[in-house]
């Protein structure tokens, strides 16, 4: 599980396959950040997607 | 007022940070939780402000506010156990601070469960009011104090005096403070959006 997620998150800069935590503690950890700020996005757009789906149906009643 | 609020967000992006490498996660990490507590605190003072006032808005923006905060201590608990996996080898370690911080989360989740269960506008207000100050004087006391008085993996805990012991040298605050401030520009931002669809609700 541990090794799966790492390497989901080890995939996304790379495209590479195989590739477990090296490349996470490669380039003084610099993809823990790309990591850090890609939770933050997400997390923010799915916030504001969820808010835009509430308006809408407000929307709607009208 | 919003403009100005989207003129903040914008100048602080290109701020952002050119210096060492993990520890840029001081600026995202860090400011989720600052962001957080900054939320829980004007929740904290609508909560109070309904309590003597008695005016139904201020309870929409107490809620609002609160929810906002709670986005932002999610994002700092996942961003957390991210940079923790790299740098303590672990996603949950049972340091203090992280337990504090999800039993705060915990404490939130019930105000909104509370919340939910009543119907009646009024007395759900003043309820959830009164259980939301609690939950802020809880959190205080989890996040602010007791890992203080513990050992802590988290700099600024068990005995060494808050932020100096970091690194945090005069390049890193620069960064800092304006993403703390234009992070908690943001998030007042989104709980006024929130504030004006819960009032359109009503």
């Amino acid at each position: 599980m541990r090794k799966s997620i790492a390497s989901l998150f080890a995939l996304i800069p790379f495209g590479a396959f195989a590739q477990n935590d090296n490349i996470m503690y490669s380039e003084g950890k610099i993809y823990v950040v790309i990591a850090v700020i890609t939770i933050i996005f997400i997390g923010l757009a799915g916030y504001l997607v969820k808010l835009d789906r509430s308006i809408k149906k407000l929307e709607n009643e009208k | 007022m919003l403009y100005s609020l989207i003129y903040g967000l914008l100048t602080t992006i290109p701020e952002l940070p050119i210096i060492e490498q993990s520890i840029r996660n001081l600026f995202y990490h860090v400011s989720m939780w600052f962001t957080m507590v900054a939320m829980m605190a004007g929740s904290f003072g609508n909560a109070i402000s309904y309590l003597s006032k008695e005016n139904l808005n201020r309870d929409l923006r107490s809620v609002s506010l609160a929810e906002l905060g709670m986005v932002f201590a999610s994002l700092g608990l996942l961003t957390g156990m991210m940079w923790a996996r790299f740098t303590w080898g672990a996603w949950w370690t049972n340091d203090p601070k992280l337990n504090g911080s999800a039993i705060t989360v915990l404490i939130y989740l019930a105000y909104f469960v509370l919340r939910n269960a009543m119907d009646d506008e009024r007395k759900r207000a003043r309820i959830s009011a009164v259980y939301n100050i609690f939950a802020f004087v809880m959190m205080i006391v989890f996040i602010g104090i007791l890992p203080r008085m513990t050992d802590s993996l988290h700099p600024g805990n068990g005995g060494n005096p808050g932020f100096n012991s970091y690194d945090l040298d005069n390049r890193l605050r620069l960064v800092f403070y304006p993403a703390v401030l234009g992070w908690i520009f943001i998030g007042t931002w989104i709980a006024s959006l929130r504030y004006r669809l819960r009032k359109l609700q009503a």
